[in-house]
């Protein structure tokens, strides 16, 4: 069976590359990972390997000849037709559509550009010397989220190696489909992406905090607390209390804040309301409730909160940048309690402290990052000073 | 001076006897060609306030001829007019309006802006709506005819008439050839209405025919041919109106060739400096010919005359008023299609 | 029962005579027992002499006549006596026949039967293909039947159609075409849909007329000797253009490959290599190419015709060239 060896993608701008001089000569015995040629690109000088071991059947490329990425360096004989084939080879010898031409070019085709070789040279020069791409495969790239650089990978079964459609579908189909959920995550965050987005952050203390824990009924997290301050603080006036729709900044009358937790294959932003209003201990029940309702699937959308919290902090992050949904203007995170030192004036020495990182991205076409700066700086005040919780 | 009728015409009709019907036709032949005129003057007047697109192509000089046509037939029949017989088409039953909707390319005109000028028409009036192609009308003509021969029509001896108007210029082309020919062959109620203008354009009758006279070739075709003064009324009606009644009758093919002279250019747009002041007088102007005979005779009075022109006047000017209110064709509202189907893929039997 | 594609005309004719009293034939030498330079008419004419009428030779006439009686509400349908004398009826075709809906909104149906295509010896004028001339003219239908059930029902729906309908029948179908053909059975298209006359996913050859035949036994060729699965569609109807069933198939195939006998300069090859790569382009693996007749008048010698237009085996190399592309 016959392989072909292409010239690989060295580096995302790579178009092409020179060969420099070939390390095997036709008709020898090759290792699979054996160094078969060596080829400059614009920024370095690399080696092409052999994707199997065989028999270099052919050099199809003189040194100081320049290919395009995914032409056809060499090829190479191997045994049998069952061993596995790399994914940057692809087999010529069972290609269907690579015919011979039954009979000399006849006068009809000279009415139209039929000359076989004159039309396929005009091609070819039109895609600027580069391995055709038919614009049924380009379409196919365009839908698929392929990259031109990508069809190195794929194995192509049309006339002379080419890359078809159904290469393409056949490499794809090769990949696991992304879950519902998780495409449901795909296109929130893609939309959200859309916007104008800006990250700030401070540390916060945590120790009166986790003292004050202690003292509440069911133990709330440090996600409860986070709600907390952040319901009170947006109550208190900040215009990032508000959702955007076109150019109308919408405040709503109750803070309803979502709460970002970890499914399999996704993540669920079940809501709570009022939260400006329902004190810790019963905040951790109705959060354990929506959240398992959530895992149940019987909540499905955290559209209309004004706010997300996420503690990231609960997968040992010390700091993050969570996005947020796609109809809210802001969302809260919280990173891992870490010790640090405190200098202590009375006894002149370091004791420890606890603290977390806070992190708040909001929609800066809302407001802008003193406003920001403030929320953040009212949930920390907050959380460093628990009782008024 | 040309001379004056030395008697009234003998036309064909019921009451070809009677002085009073008589002189009643003549008054209503000079009330056409003077709306003719009147209204071809305002065309000429709205095209330099820049309201007209396209040129404007007048009559000036034929209406005599033109209107006797047009008022000889009646409804039922068909007509295909000339580009110079704005008073054959009015005298057929084609309104002012509509004329001056055309010409303005209104929406609301018989042609939607999509055709204008000349070029309008209304078949369910008969009044066929010409291509520039003026004798690849003459055919249509034939084939309407031949239609109502199909249909149990063309019985009896008051027969209807298919009229096609045609010029020196257009006796030349080949598709009227072609289809007077058919005309003859078929022995249908047709009448060609030849208004011999002198000029093709610029080109003088020397060099677009060689027969001695055009009526010559009406033999040939197979048709009754006679011929008329085409600047006096009375004879045109005469000899039209005979023209008719013959092919009413069943007489097959009827030729009128009128002699005149175009008294404007081409188009507004053509100055017609080739046409000589020697031939200019060879020739009077058939509207004032014939005010001056109805005057002469004690028809009409001065101030008779003056009434026709004023009330033709008035009704041109309603006619304006109104069409400027009306709106113009819009590109984003039209079908942009050509087909009478709405879907191919639907027609099956 | 078998028939010839030129009796299927004769019986479309003679039915829509017996059916319809608006329906009358007019052209040179059809009437009486002599029936037409091809005899379609023979049969019928003796039957319906009184709307069966010779013509003068006038074609712009006789095109113009039936324009009239068109619109005063006939159904005529026009014989040429070849495809090549209606350059006289063109005036009358393209500047008043197709013009006419869109300028007055009136209907203008009449059928102008074509006799189209090469046979060998028929020369210059005797074998043109006037389909891409009279299909450039918004407001014509421009049809050309292949099979002898299409010569049958197309022509009876295009004396349906509101529309001028310009009928190309091939002259060399009108004897060698026969084919088993039950109306009551036959598979009928509405006029303005294209056929798929065979089903493939390798590459489409697109064809009408007389090289449909040609396409499917090119198909065929290219099925025996290199396991390639080609789809034949046939046009029928030139203007308006399917232009679904064409995209709809290179849609599937990626290839497509255009074969007529008409020249290769703005006709209807180029027409639908232009909408293919225009509204397809993103469907195709390979250029669209066309195979036409050479761009030179149509010789007389049955060797030079015989070489002039496309055949079988260059529609299949064509076909080869564009999947090895």
């Amino acid at each position: 069976m016959k392989l072909s060896v292409r010239m690989p993608q060295f580096g995302e701008s790579a178009a092409e590359a020179t060969v420099v001089a070939w390390l095997v000569t036709p008709g020898s015995q090759v290792a699979a990972e054996q160094e078969l040629v060596e080829v400059q690109t614009e920024k370095s000088l690399l080696t092409v390997a052999a994707p199997a071991a065989g028999i270099l059947a052919e050099q199809c490329a003189e040194p100081g000849h320049k290919l395009a990425v995914g032409d056809v360096l060499a090829y190479l004989e191997v045994a049998g037709g069952d061993s596995p084939v790399p994914s940057d080879v692809h087999d010529i010898g069972t290609a269907p559509k690579a015919k011979p031409l039954a009979r000399p070019h006849r006068p009809h085709g000279a009415t139209d550009l039929s000359s076989r070789d004159s039309g396929r040279a005009a091609v070819r020069a039109a895609s600027g010397e580069s391995a055709f791409i038919s614009p049924r495969v380009r379409a196919k790239l365009l839908e698929s989220g392929l990259k031109v650089s990508d069809l190195a990978t794929i194995p192509g079964s049309g006339a002379d190696g080419r890359i078809t459609a159904e290469d393409i579908d056949h490499y794809l189909s090769q990949g696991e489909a992304m879950s519902p959920v998780r495409q449901a995550v795909a296109n929130a965050m893609t939309r959200s992406w859309t916007r104008p987005l800006a990250t700030i952050a401070r540390p916060v203390r945590m120790d009166a905090l986790l003292a004050h824990r202690r003292t509440v009924e069911g133990r709330p997290s440090a996600t409860i607390y986070c709600m907390r301050a952040l319901a009170l603080a947006l109550k208190a006036g900040n215009p990032l209390a508000c959702r955007l729709f076109g150019n109308r900044l919408l405040t709503p009358s109750t803070i309803d804040l979502a709460v970002a937790v970890e499914i399999t294959d996704g993540v669920l932003t079940p809501v709570v309301r009022k939260v400006e209003s329902i004190d810790l201990a019963k905040l951790t029940t109705m959060v354990e409730d929506v959240i398992a309702k959530g895992r149940d699937g019987r909540v499905s959308d955290a559209g209309d909160a004004v706010a997300t919290v996420s503690n990231y902090g609960t997968f040992g992050l010390t700091w993050a940048t969570p996005i947020p949904l796609p109809g809210q203007g802001l969302i809260l995170g919280i990173g891992a309690v870490k010790n640090v030192p405190d200098w202590n004036p009375a006894t002149k020495s370091w004791d420890r402290a606890r603290e977390s990182e806070l992190t708040l991205t909001f929609d800066h076409r809302i407001a802008d990052g003193g406003v920001a700066a403030r929320l953040l700086h009212h949930v920390a005040e907050l959380l460093e000073h628990p009782e008024k919780l | 001076m040309k001379p004056q009728p030395q008697k009234l015409p003998s036309i064909a009709s019921p009451k070809a006897s009677d002085p009073a019907s008589i002189n009643d036709l003549r008054v209503r032949h000079l009330r056409w060609m003077i709306l003719a005129r009147a209204l071809d003057d305002r065309m000429c007047k709205l095209k330099a306030q820049n309201l007209v697109p396209g040129s404007v192509f007048t009559g000036r000089g034929q209406e005599a001829f033109s209107a006797a046509g047009g008022m000889l037939l009646r409804p039922g029949d068909v007509f295909a007019p000339l580009i110079r017989d704005q008073a054959g088409r009015l005298a057929f039953g084609e309104t002012i309006i509509d004329v001056v909707r055309t010409c303005m390319g209104k929406r609301t005109s018989s042609m939607r802006g999509r055709d204008g000028n000349i070029h309008r028409g209304n078949i369910d009036l008969g009044l066929l709506p010409m291509i520039s192609h003026l004798g690849a009308m003459v055919s249509v003509v034939v084939g309407m005819l031949m239609a109502r021969r199909f249909q149990g029509k063309l019985v009896g001896n008051d027969l209807c008439v298919g009229m096609a108007s045609i010029g020196d210029g257009g006796m030349n082309a080949g598709a009227l050839h072609e289809a007077v020919n058919a005309a003859a062959v078929e022995k249908l109620p047709m009448v060609l209405l030849v208004a011999n203008n002198q000029v093709a354009y610029s080109t003088f009758n020397d060099r677009t025919y060689a027969c001695k006279d055009l009526v010559d070739r009406a033999a040939g075709y197979g048709f009754n041919g006679q011929s008329c003064d085409g600047t006096d009324a009375a004879a045109c009606l005469a000899a039209i109106g005979d023209a008719v009644a013959r092919a009413r009758r069943g007489e097959g093919p009827q030729m009128v060739v009128a002699t005149l002279l175009r008294l404007a250019g081409h188009g507004l747009h053509d100055p017609a400096d080739y046409i000589t002041p020697e031939l200019k007088s060879r020739f009077g102007d058939c509207i004032q010919l014939d005010s001056n005979t109805l005057k002469i005779q004690g028809v009409l009075s001065e101030q008779d005359i003056e009434r026709l022109w004023e009330d033709a006047r008035t009704l041109i000017s309603a006619a304006v008023e109104q069409a400027q209110t009306e709106p113009d064709p819009d590109p984003g509202q039209e079908t942009w299609n050509a087909y009478a189907e709405p879907d191919l893929k639907k027609v099956r039997t | 029962m078998t028939i010839a594609y030129l009796e299927a005309i004769r019986l479309a004719l003679g039915e829509s005579l017996d059916e319809d009293p608006r329906v009358f034939l007019y052209g040179q030498d059809i009437a009486g027992a002599f029936g037409g330079a091809f005899k379609v008419t023979k049969g019928i004419a003796e039957r319906h002499q009184d709307r069966v009428l010779n013509s003068p030779i006038s074609e712009d006439a006789m095109a113009g006549i039936a324009i009239g009686a068109a619109l005063e509400g006939m159904r005529p349908v026009i014989e040429f006596q070849f495809a090549d004398f209606a350059t006289i009826a063109f005036n009358q075709f393209v500047n008043h026949a197709a013009t006419i809906h869109w300028r007055t909104g009136r209907s203008c149906p009449f059928v102008a039967r074509l006799p189209v295509g090469g046979t060998p010896g028929g020369g210059p004028f005797h074998s043109q293909m006037p389909e891409s001339w009279l299909s450039h003219h918004p407001g014509l239908v421009v049809v050309a039947p292949a099979t002898v059930a299409d010569a049958y029902f197309m022509l009876k729906d295009a004396i349906a159609c509101l529309d001028p309908v310009m009928f190309c029948e091939h002259k060399y179908l009108y004897y060698h075409l026969k084919a088993d053909f039950d109306k009551t059975r036959a598979e009928h298209l509405p006029l303005g849909a294209a056929a798929i006359r065979r089903g493939g996913g390798d590459c489409t050859i697109i064809s009408y007329s007389g090289m449909v035949h040609e396409a499917l036994r090119a198909a065929e060729i290219l099925s025996r000797d290199h396991d390639l699965d080609c789809e034949v569609i046939d046009l029928r109807c030139l203007r308006p253009l399917d232009t679904e069933t064409i995209l709809n198939s290179v849609a599937r195939t990626g290839r497509v490959v255009v074969a007529t006998e008409s020249w290769p300069f703005g006709g209807v090859a180029a027409e639908v290599l232009a909408l293919v790569s225009s509204e397809g382009f993103s469907h195709l693996d390979a250029p669209p190419r066309r195979l036409c007749a050479l761009d030179t008048p149509i010789p007389f010698h049955p060797d030079l015709f015989a070489a002039h237009h496309p055949d079988a085996e260059r529609i299949a190399d064509v076909v080869l060239e564009t999947m090895a592309f």
